[in-house]
């Protein structure tokens, strides 16, 4: 059994069992993959997996890495190590790289989302703006920030703040004692200060202005000379100009080189370059004799002309004009960028950029059976009947709510946050929160504060009625009219109005209130009528649109005289002319009575009723001679009532314009011509007939229109400015507060719009 | 030889374009190249781009409150109703947000414009009045000598009376009241300054002359003499002779349509539009000989009265009647419209005087006057002064509607006047208070305080308008020209949708029946040799017809079909049933058809 034994060989052994548990394994070979860049890759070239073929060592780990720190003296760092270990996490596989890609995509669109988004307020702004100034008008101020100028008045109440400021003003300190400058700010700034407020005398003024009209002149004058000059083309007068200079400053060379050599020298070396700067311009290429002689010899000479094309394409390449290829980059991405702004803001009215179903509920009338008009009016009238339900209810829940919201409007207001100016950026001073407090008030309290307020209020009136009662009495006593006391204590309720302000009345035929006493009492009465006559009020105004039908005509006589017998006897003597019969009229009378016929009516009724009649309404269906067997048993009867039945009737008789007007008649087929001019359905953003006839109510030209009005009513909707370049919008335009609007209009739209805001936010409170 | 630059020489120095570069980005700044306040040019600090900012926003809003209030007198509402021009557009009836927030910046606008046309109001110094009676006096009473002499001379020299031999005369004032145009049966033409008595031209035509009448200007006018219509200028020279409207009894100036009209002792009634010379409409009205006829100013329509009492209304371009009235049981014996087109008066033999709503059109007079003699003349002014005529005699009254003098003691008239002779025309001036008199035996200017309109609209009508006026006055009324079709009742009719009448409707579905299959033309394509022969693109060619002309029988059969059931009697509830029908035969391929929209339940 010692060989047995001495046969074991673990190795061996453990060599055989993997042997004996791979034989039934397959081999597992497979198709590289291509994970790595090669030049080269086999299609063909098998191997097999790392498990399968594993006989290599493993490789050394963390854990031998401890087991011999364990050993030796660096027993701590062992621990560590094991610890750091047994903790450490296996790192998680890295993604797969189109989902990393996607992930970062999005995390990239969000950004760029959230970047854009802050511009949609500004976009829709401007996209709703009904006029845009281009270039965008901002202003340019000026700030004075030298030492002793005051600083700008800041609101820097921060420690930061505090410090730098503390270290500005050493740093300032500083720099002055090591310049030496030993001016003080203060005095600097005060002498600026008075100077500026001191005013100059009348004749200083005057020399002032003299000094400087004649300096404009001068200006002037020497500007129209440099003109002058410069137009001279002469090349004669170029050249004896250019000699001149030059022996000027000859003259003065000589001149410095008795008296300042170094100065002298330092002006030859300018001279010299000038000269060689002039040279080296390559203007005078081909005018110097020595590139005389060579055009000269250039006819001859091969190799001489060969030597000009050379020189001639070197100066070329000196003078041709440098590309610059940073503003050319930077030309390229301005326009990327303007093209994204492009397809930004695009069509507003797209429906494929906004994402927005528009809805699309437009009633398909049936234009076949009822006219437009006829449709239009009834869904008018019954839309109106709706608002003016909802109107009244709403007044209803107004009139309510007032009453309980007005005590509230009196408690303390909000303050605004103030806001500041710091170097163009506001800053809002954000406020404690005090808000919590009000909002833990019970809603008892608010009540009972209501409940005071209110009675306050109510004391508040009483007293003042009792006031002017007192007022009255004394009045009507002082003027001695009983009645009118009377009067004015009734009134009581209905004299609350009165004017707020007494102003001076410059022009008094003007005035409308001036009422003789009889009036004004009876003006006193009438209000006292008021609330009695309220209902009654209501029903007068429903009857002021007054159906024409109902009228009753006003009929009366004419009258020769008054029929007073004092009036009679008033009355002049040639009254008596007038009233003597024309034989002319007695003889037309004659004829009229003559003449009198009631079958004019009956005429009238009859054509009215031919021309208002529908012409071919009514289409036979039977076809002649079907159905119509001979023999006995058909009678004419049964025909009739079949053709009776398979008559068609193509239209029911619809109400006419003038239908019970008995004396009217109105032609409804109505001018064909001027229905070309008229549109055919009603235009798009308008849903009923109603509201494109008022869209159009109003004509704008000049004439109809006060000018003010005009220029508003017709203000471009792009204003630009010539020879402006239009730059697009920088990140300021987020942080620019809005213009200060100038128009009336203008500032009627912003009042309606924040009206309209602060009914919105009072709606969802 | 080459000239080589030498290994080692020193760089030439930069080229001028090269420095620019460098000094550009070098510096980076621009300078401003706007001259700068003496404190700005001194200034030694930076530069920071700042926004335009409000710089103490409480102190200016208090201030611009302080100041602002009594500034603006508040308009009173009737007058800013004066001026209003409807009802607004209810933005719940505009689509989209864009166009509600359009509309309502618009109507704000509007707003604007009517506060502003309100505030001219102050600008009419002129106030209308009439003649008030003392106690124990009527107006009635008083003469025209009285009445000249308490005005002042200006007015004193606007009474004034022609006699003249020519006949029984008519006459026309000019649109803006300056010039006066008489006209004598036997053939008196005469046409004057009638307020600074300037004679432009007087000549006889050697005809008789039926009317006159001013065109647009005052330097043309147009006499109706026995055969034709001619023109003449101010001075009298015959510009045309129109022989198309031949024999005409009565014309008329449309303004703003250029169009003269016309009248003839046939029945024929004429436009001639005057800016192109052309007649735009000329038809027989069947009414007989036309006596009685003036236009609407509030719409262009011609009202013609007949001696049956009835006043019809027509267009150039229609050819019936766009409405009748009956007025009177007898012949009407004169009508006129008031100037702002709301108002038509017609008298007739039967010695009554109505006024009729002319928008409305109701069948019932607004007013009836009970005359003694029937009236042969009517006049409104522009004030709405009535003024009538019965041979010798007339009267004028203060109110259309309600007749009567000031006070109205008992509908006493406001002036009266005998004339002469018997009265042929009257016409109120315009912006003044004259009435202009026409008789057999000359004309007379008469004074009727109150009866013409103080303020006038100078681009409009303007009675001191210099000739450089009128020439550019011209100009504009001919660019604004309405075409002659715009003629209709409603003269707002053009804001309105076009919708087909009744008897189109019928005609459209009657049409139906009658259909014939259209004729079907195909040209084939020309195929090569050997590619079907003729006998084949034939056969091709019946086939493809009868395919077309199926399916053209089989639709118009649906169509049929659709009226029949629509029109049938018992009207549409069978119909509709008909049509459910079909619809509740369940398919297997119903569940790949789009599913009904839900009902929305309404709640409460």
């Amino acid at each position: 059994m010692s060989d047995d034994e001495e046969q074991y060989d673990p190795i061996a052994h453990k060599k055989l069992l993997q042997a004996v548990s791979s034989l039934g394994n397959v081999q597992h070979i497979r198709k590289s993959t291509r994970d790595e860049r090669q030049p080269e890759q086999n299609e063909f070239q098998l191997f097999k997996s790392a498990n399968a073929t594993d006989h290599a060592a493993k490789a050394v780990g963390v854990n031998d890495l401890v087991q011999i720190l364990r050993t030796s003296k660096h027993i701590e760092t062992g621990k560590k190590l094991k610890n750091v270990h047994s903790t450490k996490k296996v790192l998680q596989k890295p993604l797969e790289k189109p989902v990393a890609d996607r992930i970062k995509r999005t995390i990239g669109y969000e950004g760029v989302k959230k970047k854009l988004a802050r511009w949609d307020a500004v976009v829709a702004k401007q996209r709703s703006a009904e006029t845009q100034i281009f270039p965008i008008p901002s202003e340019t101020i000026y700030v004075n920030t030298a030492a002793h100028s005051n600083a700008i008045k800041t609101s820097i109440k921060s420690e930061l703040g505090k410090e730098l400021q503390a270290s500005i003003k050493k740093l300032n300190d500083l720099r002055k004692v090591q310049t030496g400058d030993n001016t003080d700010e203060q005095e600097l700034a005060q002498e600026e200060e008075r100077l500026l407020a001191q005013k100059l005398t009348r004749d200083e003024l005057h020399a002032r202005r003299r000094e400087l009209a004649y300096l404009r002149m001068r200006e002037s004058q020497k500007s129209a000379k440099a003109r002058m000059q410069n137009k001279i083309k002469s090349k004669k007068y170029h050249k004896l100009l250019k000699r001149q200079k030059i022996l000027e400053q000859v003259k003065q060379f000589e001149i410095l080189k008795k008296t300042n050599p170094e100065a002298a020298l330092e002006k030859l070396n300018a001279l010299e370059k000038s000269r060689l700067v002039e040279r080296a311009s390559l203007r005078h290429k081909n005018t110097g004799t020595w590139a005389k002689n060579l055009q000269m010899r250039a006819k001859y000479d091969k190799e001489v002309r060969k030597d000009l094309a050379e020189q001639l394409a070197v100066s070329r390449q000196l003078t041709e004009k440098k590309v610059d290829t940073d503003s050319e980059h930077e030309e390229q991405t301005t326009t990327k960028i303007e093209t994204n702004v492009d397809e930004s803001i695009a069509d507003p009215f797209n429906p494929w950029m906004t994402l927005k179903q528009t809805e699309n509920d437009e009633p398909k009338a049936e234009e076949e059976e009822v006219s437009w008009r006829k449709y239009w009016t009834e869904r008018n009238q019954n839309e109106k009947l709706l608002t003016d339900h909802n109107a009244e209810v709403e007044q209803v829940k107004r009139e309510k709510r007032q009453q309980t919201t007005q005590p509230i409007k009196e408690s303390p207001k909000k303050k605004k946050p103030k806001i500041y100016m710091e170097n163009g950026w506001q800053v809002e001073e954000v406020e404690e929160a005090n808000e919590a407090p009000a909002k833990t008030k019970t809603l008892d309290e608010i009540f009972d504060a209501q409940k005071d307020n209110l009675n306050n209020h109510l004391i508040h009136k009483l007293n003042n009625l009792k006031r002017q009662a007192a007022l009255l009495k004394r009045l009507s006593k002082k003027s001695k009219k009983p009645k009118m006391k009377h009067d004015a204590l009734k009134n009581l309720k209905d004299l609350t109005f009165k004017k707020t302000k007494q102003r001076v009345e410059i022009d008094e035929p003007l005035n409308q209130d001036e009422l003789e006493p009889k009036e004004a009492v009876k003006v006193i009465e009438a209000v006292n009528d008021l609330p009695k006559s309220k209902e009654e009020k209501n029903s007068t105004a429903k009857v002021a649109d007054i159906d024409p039908d109902k009228v009753i005509p006003i009929t009366w006589k004419q009258k020769m005289r008054l029929s007073d017998v004092v009036n009679d006897a008033l009355a002049d003597d040639d009254a008596a002319e007038f009233d003597e019969a024309d034989p002319v009229a007695e003889r037309q009378m004659l004829i009229s009575e003559a003449f009198e016929d009631d079958d004019i009516v009956a005429d009238f009724n009859k054509d009215k009723k031919d021309d208002s009649e529908v012409k071919n309404n009514e289409l036979q269906l039977a076809m002649p001679g079907w159905g119509c067997w001979g023999g006995n048993g058909i009678s004419e009867k049964v025909l009739e009532r079949r053709n009776k039945r398979l008559l068609l009737k193509l239209a029911e008789p619809e109400k006419r314009r003038d239908d019970n007007k008995d004396n009217v008649y109105i032609n409804e087929a109505s001018n064909k011509q001027a229905r070309a001019h008229r549109v055919s359905s009603i235009p798009f953003p308008f849903k009923s007939l109603a509201d494109y006839e008022a869209s159009i109510r109003t004509p704008i030209g000049r004439e109809f229109v006060p000018e003010t009005a005009f220029r508003m009513l017709t203000r471009p909707a792009v204003i630009t400015r010539k020879g402006q370049v239009i730059e697009p919008m920088d990140e300021s335009e987020l942080v620019k507060p809005d213009r200060r609007l100038r128009h009336v209009v203008d500032k009627r739209i912003k009042r309606q719009e924040e009206q309209a805001e602060k009914a919105k936010r009072l709606l969802v409170d | 030889m080459t000239k080589t630059a030498p290994k080692g020489r020193k760089k030439p120095a930069a080229r001028y374009f090269e420095r620019a570069a460098a000094v550009k980005t070098e510096d980076g700044e621009e300078k401003p190249s706007k001259p700068k306040r003496k404190h700005q040019r001194n200034f030694t600090g930076d530069f920071l781009k700042i926004q335009s900012q409000e710089k103490s926003k409480a102190l200016k809003r208090k201030r611009l409150e302080a100041t602002e209030k009594p500034k603006k007198q508040k308009i009173p509402q009737e007058v800013l109703e004066k001026y209003s021009r409807g009802e607004a557009v209810d933005s719940t009836g505009v689509r989209t947000r864009h166009f509600k927030e359009k509309h309502k910046r618009k109507e704000i606008y509007v707003e604007y414009a009517t506060e502003q046309a309100a505030r001219t109001e102050l600008l009419l110094q002129e106030t209308p009045g009439q003649l008030e009676a003392d106690e124990e006096e009527t107006t009635a009473e008083y003469r025209q000598a009285e009445i000249v002499a308490n005005v002042d001379l200006q007015s004193a020299a606007k009474h004034f009376s022609l006699k003249l031999d020519f006949g029984p005369y008519t006459m026309r004032y000019t649109k803006n009241g300056r010039h006066l145009l008489l006209g004598g049966r036997r053939g008196h033409v005469a046409a004057f300054d009638w307020v600074t008595k300037k004679l432009h031209c007087e000549f006889n035509v050697m005809e008789t002359v039926a009317d006159v009448q001013w065109l647009h200007v005052p330097t043309m006018y147009a006499v109706a003499q026995k055969e034709w219509v001619y023109f003449y200028d101010k001075k009298g020279t015959e510009l045309h002779c129109v022989k198309r409207l031949a024999r005409v009894n009565r014309m008329d100036f449309l303004p703003y349509h250029f169009l003269l009209a016309a009248g003839n002792s046939a029945g024929y009634a004429s436009w001639l539009d005057v800016s192109i010379g052309e007649l735009v409409g000329n038809f027989n009205t069947g009414l007989g000989d036309i006596r009685h006829m003036r236009h609407n100013p509030g719409n262009g329509v011609l009202c013609i009265g007949g001696g049956k009492g009835v006043v019809s209304m027509w267009s150039p371009k229609v050819r019936e009647p766009l409405a009748k009235l009956l007025c009177h049981p007898t012949a009407i014996t004169a009508l006129t419209v008031d100037p702002k087109g709301m108002h038509l008066v017609t008298a007739g033999l039967d010695r009554l005087v109505k006024v009729w709503d002319l928008r409305q059109l109701s069948d019932k007079p607004l007013a009836i006057f009970n005359l003694r003699l029937p009236a042969n003349e009517l006049e409104v002014s522009q004030r709405g002064m009535l003024a009538l005529s019965q041979g010798t005699y007339l009267e004028t009254y203060t109110d259309v509607l309600l007749g009567g003098g000031t006070g109205r003691k008992n509908m006493l008239p406001y002036l009266r006047q005998r004339c002469d002779a018997f009265v042929h025309t009257m016409r109120f001036c315009p912006y003044e208070d004259v009435l202009g008199v026409a008789t057999a035996n000359g004309f007379q200017s008469l004074l009727v305080p109150g009866c013409g309109e103080p303020n006038y609209d100078a681009l409009e009508d303007n009675p001191f308008e210099t000739s450089k006026q009128r020439r550019e006055h011209e100009v504009h009324a001919l660019l604004e020209k309405i075409p002659p079709e715009l003629i209709t009742l409603d003269p707002h009719e053009i804001t309105g949708v076009d919708a087909p009448t009744l008897q189109e409707k019928i005609d459209a579905k009657r049409q139906l029946f009658y259909l014939k299959p259209p004729r079907i033309n195909i040209n084939p394509r020309h195929k090569m040799k050997g590619r079907g022969g003729s006998a084949k693109a034939a056969r091709n060619k019946q086939i493809v017809k009868d395919q077309q002309r199926k399916e053209f029988i089989a639709e118009v059969r649906k169509a049929k079909k659709d009226v029949i059931a629509s029109h049938a009697e018992g009207g549409e509830e069978t119909t509709g049933e008909k049509v459910k029908k079909p619809k509740a035969v369940r398919s297997v391929l119903d569940r790949f058809k789009p599913k009904p929209q839900k009902k929305q339940k309404s709640t409460n």
